[in-house]
């Protein structure tokens, strides 16, 4: 029991960043219909801007957080204006390859910049990483820190969108792009806003990850793993893809202690396939109703 | 399509005619002679690119077919080739069947693994489906990863080299033209099904899948037909490939390869046969010119690293992508149309 406790527990923990990323890539579905593959490299653009700027230019590690997010929400808002805003109304597929060859564009950039495979550790540690011991398990601090930080940032988030001007904004682009438009609200200022806070869940959940077990670009393909988790939860819902972020670290959890290192690779797609033949729409997705 | 003048369609054959007129098959034959000839001054790896272009123009047939015709976006086309390139290897390998019996079998049991993963086609469909075959390039490689008493695991795999009716194809030369061969044959098929019924169903499929419905389409059955045809001609290029390199590894049936699929597919032209012949060429000679200039670079300015050439690759590339999408995402096909046009009507401007 107290090893099926410990999986569970620390698996749910990084699902927690999974979480916090899939949300990043929701509302930007959301608001504009666009899928984002980039989301894995926006996670280590924030990751890297934060380690460079604590480690290398040396500033407090406080500031050197707030200004890594700064500019990857400046990063996000540069994203939005090209080449994304030109997609908008495309079609899918070439949605879907605009924000992979971003993606792929991203991850030359962050290459040739950081170097490619050799790990950036965050030393001294943001976070304490001594393991707190309750009852028989024992947890990573970190890991602890990071769900709870994960957990606030997304009870923020719904607090943002129920009770600023800024967030109904979006709620009502959301809705209906044509109808805010009607409004008086400025839809392209919600597109930049969505894509700055998407890219700073995303840095969020890169710095937290990065701090943990230091990052390097293959640290990427943690975007890949936010994609199934929102499919889970269905596409246009927030806490559809805190729980389907929650789910699928649960499932990597699990998977590792019992199956073995390795399977929880592809354990999010198989559970994905499975959950999207019996619910096309995920758990709470828009269902589109068709008849011929 | 304008005719050139003088030129009427007279007859139904005539009409549906691929080569119109004379100089259309000087131009074929022409081109065929330059074929056959090419390795009598070609150097080693110029061989070696221009087979690995054939074999991907098989494996982008397929894609095209799958995506191009029929809509639906497959992001894990390398994993189908993989399936391909591995069961021949292990038909070759274990059960010593002859290259052309492993050939047509690996190729059939890479399009039952794509009905396997289209299937869930029947329920879900755009994104979802998108990701379903995201999906597949994972658990394919997962599970040749952990099969290794037949597909040898991470360590490669070796092959041998096709033995066809007594003639042992084991020199680059001579596998030249079987490659070759293959990929004019499989064009000349893609080219033919598009202008049949199934082409058209497909098109009706991906434009609008409900009105396909109303028009008496079977949409489940075309789809199936999209993704067994599109996965056998990535397993006939896999087949081809592994025979041709004589070892194989997981290592060359990435994420990244499939990507690079798409984007040949979206360079040349989605939903034109041409079009993916010119999207991988295209792309084929970008890779080997970043290649040969990156090395340049990164010794001029030595202080960017050991890792700036892959670097470079993934960069350009995806840059390249890009700009096709957003300022010309009909293709090259598209263009070579529109050039084509300007010169048949030459010096007249309409």
């Amino acid at each position: 029991m107290a090893i099926f406790l410990q999986h569970a527990i620390s698996g749910l923990m990084v699902g927690a960043i999974y979480g916090l990323v899939a949300v990043g890539f929701v509302i930007i579905i959301k608001a504009s219909e666009i899928f984002n593959f980039a989301q894995g490299e926006l996670l280590i653009l924030g990751a890297f801007l934060c380690w460079s700027l604590i480690f290398q230019f040396k500033f407090p590690p406080w500031l050197g957080v707030l200004a890594a997010l700064g500019l990857a929400a400046l990063f996000g808002m540069v994203l939005e204006r090209f080449p994304l805003r030109a997609m908008i109304g495309q079609p899918l597929f070439a949605i879907i390859m605009v924000t992979l060859t971003v993606g792929l564009c991203l991850r030359g950039l962050l290459t040739a910049i950081w170097g490619g495979m050799s790990w950036k550790v965050f030393k001294p540690p943001l976070l304490p990483p001594e393991p707190v011991v309750i009852g028989e398990l024992m947890l990573s601090q970190q890991h602890i820190y990071g769900f709870f930080i994960a957990v606030f940032v997304v009870v923020m988030l719904s607090l943002f969108f129920k009770y600023t001007r800024a967030g109904l904004a979006m709620r009502i682009v959301a809705e209906d792009n044509q109808v805010a438009q009607a409004m008086g609200i400025s839809v392209r200022r919600v597109f930049r806003n969505t894509w700055a806070i998407s890219a700073i869940l995303a840095a969020i959940g890169g710095i937290l990850l990065g701090s943990i077990n230091g990052i390097n670009i293959p640290l990427a393909n943690i975007g890949l793993k936010a994609i199934p988790a929102a499919l889970i939860g269905g596409l246009q819902s927030i806490p559809g893809a805190v729980i389907g972020g929650l789910l699928i670290g649960l499932l990597e959890g699990l998977s590792t202690g019992y199956i073995g290192h390795g399977v929880q690779e592809v354990a999010a797609y198989v559970v994905m396939i499975v959950v999207l033949i019996f619910l096309p729409h995920g758990f709470f997705g828009l269902e589109t109703i068709e008849r011929v | 399509m304008p005719l050139p003048s003088g030129i009427y369609n007279v007859t139904y054959k005539k009409d549906m005619a691929i080569f119109r007129t004379w100089d259309h098959w000087a131009w074929l034959i022409g081109f065929f002679i330059f074929l056959a000839v090419i390795p009598t001054f070609a150097t080693r790896s110029q061989i070696n690119t221009l087979i690995t272009i054939a074999c991907t123009v098989i494996a982008v047939h397929g894609l095209n077919l799958l995506t191009g015709f029929c809509g639906q976006i497959s992001i894990g086309h390398s994993a189908f080739v993989a399936v391909g390139a591995y069961t021949s290897a292990i038909l070759c390998n274990e059960l010593s069947f002859p290259f052309w019996i492993a050939m047509p079998l690996a190729s059939i049991f890479a399009g039952l693994v794509g009905l396997l993963f289209g299937a869930p086609s029947l329920r879900v469909k755009g994104f979802y489906l998108a990701i379903t075959t995201l999906g597949a390039q994972f658990i394919i490689i997962f599970v040749i990863m952990h099969l290794p008493s037949i597909t040898g695991g991470v360590r490669s795999l070796d092959v041998p080299p096709p033995n066809l009716f007594g003639f042992l194809i084991e020199t680059d030369y001579s596998y030249y033209y079987l490659a070759m061969v293959m990929a004019i044959l499989v064009t000349y098929f893609v080219k033919n099904i598009t202008r049949t019924g199934i082409g058209r169903a497909f098109v009706a499929v991906r434009d609008n899948d409900l009105a396909a419905e109303g028009m008496g389409i079977g949409l489940f059955y075309h789809k199936m037909l999209a993704f067994f045809l599109g996965c056998f001609l990535a397993g006939l290029s896999g087949s081809i490939y592994a025979h041709y390199l004589q070892t194989i590894n997981i290592e060359y049936f990435t994420l990244m390869d499939s990507v690079w699929y798409l984007g040949m597919l979206i360079v040349g032209g989605l939903g034109n046969t041409l079009g993916s012949i010119f999207g991988v060429i295209f792309i084929s000679v970008l890779r080997e010119a970043v290649m040969k200039i990156a090395p340049i670079v990164s010794k001029a300015i030595p202080s960017l690293g050991v890792e700036f050439g892959a670097a470079m690759g993934l960069f350009v590339m995806g840059l390249v992508i890009m700009l096709f999408l957003v300022y010309e995402p009909r293709g090259l096909a598209y263009r070579w149309e529109v050039i084509k046009n300007k010169f048949r009507l030459y010096p007249f401007p309409y």
